[in-house]
């Protein structure tokens, strides 16, 4: 743009490809607007930060706030469930559903209860368990 | 604008103009020595702030082809990054250098920059709102967007179109106006707007 006013191009013109540039940038930031921004967060990467090198596919975080909890809480089970910690580590292939908050905890008990789970726990169903629901758990003898 | 509201040519600014600049911006620079470091800020509801590591530009470039790799989606961004600086040279040598005199210019610089200010208030208390899903305020947030560049940049094509114009000279001696001038309100408007417009793009693309 300085190129072309320092070579005395037409304002008119300048003014055409200002509106030009903004209304592509528009249509291209489109896809991100309306299909990238969500209201869960699916965590699939790495929580090496929180939690040392072990590799955790965390699955659906309905409420971000619940973060730290998180860190917490996959610390607990990577600690304690270690006949379990093939599971944990294998990321799972498949995607996440969605998760309202309301569901959270009908399908962590869900998947705490149902067969398929009574041996390792699926974590794209599961929620992620806050320290002292843990610790309550471990307590219980359940199987996490 | 106070130092030069006399000149009502077309002039180079006085000295007096610069001197102040430095002084200004020596002050504001003074002020943000008394700001308190980030470990020691507590929030209202009594929460510490998280200080993060400090990053070394190795990490930061590791960090940054990370995203890529995990946010490609990232780069659709690229053009509005690049669209939200475009303007700039349209708007202040394009409009308002080339068809105001001093004294005006300097006004009209004031408004733009106040409008931008309460651009960013008010689309930063919108967007930061609870009362809508993140996803809806995406769609919001585009929609307004589009919106404010058919309405505020169709206002500048009219007015572009009724003003002279050059034609590839670099100076062109154009007739300037002066805020005194039939026809400055319509222009005062737009250049505000632009203003405000500017903030809210600048706004959506930081969020």
């Amino acid at each position: 743009m300085w190129r072309l006013d320092g070579l005395g191009k037409p304002f008119l013109k300048e003014f055409l490809s200002n509106w030009i540039v903004l209304a592509v940038a528009l249509l291209f930031a489109f896809p991100v607007f309306f299909w990238k921004i969500t209201d869960y967060v699916s965590e699939e990467e790495i929580v090496e930060d929180a939690i040392g090198n072990a590799t955790v596919n965390v699955g659906t975080i309905a409420n971000p706030a619940h973060s730290s909890a998180t860190a917490e809480a996959l610390t607990i089970n990577t600690q304690s469930g270690h006949s379990h910690g093939n599971n944990l580590a294998e990321p799972q292939s498949h995607s996440c559903g969605r998760l309202e908050p309301r569901n959270e905890a009908r399908l962590f008990y869900g998947a705490l209860q149902s067969p398929k789970t009574d041996s390792m726990m699926t974590l794209c169903e599961a929620v992620i368990l806050t320290a002292p629901e843990a610790v309550a758990q471990e307590a219980r003898g359940a199987t996490v | 604008m106070a130092a030069n509201a006399k000149t009502d040519r077309a002039a180079p600014v006085n000295d007096a103009t610069y001197i102040i600049f430095i002084v200004l911006m020596s002050t504001g620079g003074f002020f943000a020595y008394l700001s308190c470091n980030s470990n020691e800020v507590v929030r209202s509801d009594g929460t510490w702030v998280d200080m993060p590591k400090e990053p070394t530009w190795k990490t930061e470039i590791i960090w940054l082809w990370y995203t890529f790799l995990t946010y490609p989606f990232v780069v659709l961004l690229f053009p509005m990054f690049f669209a939200s600086n475009f303007f700039y040279t349209y708007q202040f040598n394009g409009i308002n250098q080339a068809h105001f005199n001093t004294r005006t210019r300097a006004l009209n610089n004031l408004l733009y920059w106040l409008c931008q200010i309460g651009g960013a208030f008010a689309f930063g208390y919108a967007i930061d709102s609870t009362h809508f899903r993140r996803s809806v305020k995406a769609k919001l947030a585009w929609i307004v967007l589009l919106v404010l560049t058919m309405a505020v940049w169709g206002g500048g094509l009219a007015w572009q179109l009724r003003v002279p114009d050059r034609q590839n000279n670099q100076s062109p001696h154009l007739p300037t106006m002066d805020w005194k001038s039939p026809g400055y309100r319509q222009a005062m408007v737009l250049y505000m707007a632009y203003g405000f417009y500017d903030a809210v793009w600048q706004s959506c693309v930081y969020w």
